[in-house]
């Protein structure tokens, strides 16, 4: 009865100290591998395959470049209603769903006098390695409209403020209290006009 | 003569033996972040990892004591189903000293885990994580800097750690019942003079 227990006692201890001493004794010429994960060690090393789909393209350096740069597709304007809509294509270059479920922001002058404001259409669901046709609408007032006309009708691009901004991408939201000065190229091509 | 059996100990074994496939693939305890789930962490004592992007981050030495919880918890259930089929024999008792405490042992790790990670994150960060729930987290602006970023959470207890907590009972009253399974059956004498 004895020898049953010490027998027991010995399966107890060579079941902990089996598989951790076989996990020290893998790592024993470096022990950061101890803790630190294998994918996180591939990441730093500059392999992001695990976290980024083969599709991602955007040929930028950065991991994440591709799915925060999207390309301009069509614009709609609607003069009389002084209203707008502008598609754009956005690929998802991650390994999971991404769901665009807000993007919002007012638009002002350089002297904040206010422009317009920009909104997403609907909410967005974007499959891995996938790419959809994002759409943001936005109303203009009549103030906006002749500020554009005195500094901007004759340029090619314009100097605008977005404050308020805020973005909501699989619950996770960012919103920024800091304008953000952008220049928005004024070319027509793409660009609908109605009204 | 009858062969003895503690039935409880036999159906404690095999649910224990039921639990440990179980909590390899099911957490005990889930936490989300993001909503579809941008990161997540799946806890159990015998499997501890982390996943982004759907990506799962396992840290060897966790790995390892995983894999000594997960042996450890077989060998307990191993023990009660051998004990359970032999509980007049004069080693029995020793088994079944081994093997049903286990699970509670288990349980015990898996709860005082989750409170220093609770408190970790607490600490470290100041952000109170549900332990269940859903809420939106204002991140601290040391992370932020000087961004609002607000996630959504979400943490949930998984069938698992309930089936758990019957492994334990279920283990108590197989040690319990031990008395009664181990004593020798009552024979019947019948006097010939009669």
């Amino acid at each position: 009865m004895q020898l049953i227990g010490v027998v027991l006692l010995l399966i107890s201890i060579g079941l902990v100290v089996g598989p951790v001493g076989a996990v020290i004794y893998i790592y024993k010429d470096d022990l950061s591998g101890l803790i630190i994960p294998p994918e996180v060690k591939g990441l730093v090393n500059g392999d992001s395959s695990l976290f980024i789909t083969d599709n991602a393209g955007g040929g930028d350096d950065s991991p994440f470049g591709s799915f925060v740069q999207p390309e301009f597709v069509s614009a709609n304007i609607d003069n009389a209603a002084r209203t707008f809509s502008v598609t754009v294509n956005v690929t998802n270059s991650f390994t999971i769903d991404l769901t665009l479920n807000n993007l919002s922001t007012d638009v002002e002058t350089p002297d904040h006098q206010r422009i317009t404001n920009v909104a997403l259409s609907n909410a967005y669901t974007i499959p891995p390695g996938e790419s959809a046709l994002v759409t943001v609408v936005g109303s203009w007032t009549q103030a906006g409209e002749a500020y554009f006309l005195d500094h901007y009708a004759t340029g090619e691009s314009a100097q605008v403020v977005l404050v308020n901004t805020a973005i909501d991408i699989n619950g996770v939201t960012v919103e920024l209290s800091e304008p953000i000065q952008i220049t928005v190229p004024m070319s027509t091509s793409g660009l609908t006009i109605t009204g | 003569m009858p062969r003895q059996i503690n039935y409880v100990a036999l159906v404690a074994g095999v649910v224990t033996l039921v639990l440990i496939a179980a909590s390899v693939f099911v957490p005990w305890w889930q936490f989300n972040v993001g909503n579809p789930a941008l990161a997540s962490v799946n806890f159990s004592p015998v499997n501890f990892n982390f996943a982004i992007f759907n990506t799962v981050l396992t840290v060897p030495i966790i790995w390892a004591l995983n894999l000594a919880c997960l042996l450890t918890l077989l060998a307990g259930g191993i023990a009660l189903l051998v004990y359970s089929v032999i509980p007049a024999k004069s080693y029995a008792k020793s088994l079944l000293g081994f093997g049903y405490k286990k699970p509670l042992y288990a349980v015990i790790l898996f709860l005082v885990e989750l409170f220093v990670l609770y408190l970790s994150v607490r600490l470290l960060t100041g952000v109170n994580l549900p332990l269940v729930g859903s809420t939106a987290l204002q991140l601290p602006e040391i992370f932020s800097g000087g961004i609002t970023v607000k996630v959504v959470v979400s943490a949930f207890f998984n069938w698992t750690f309930y089936l758990s907590i019957a492994v334990v009972v279920l283990c108590f009253a197989a040690r319990i019942y031990h008395g009664k399974a181990a004593k020798p059956p009552a024979t019947v004498t019948v006097n010939p003079k009669n």
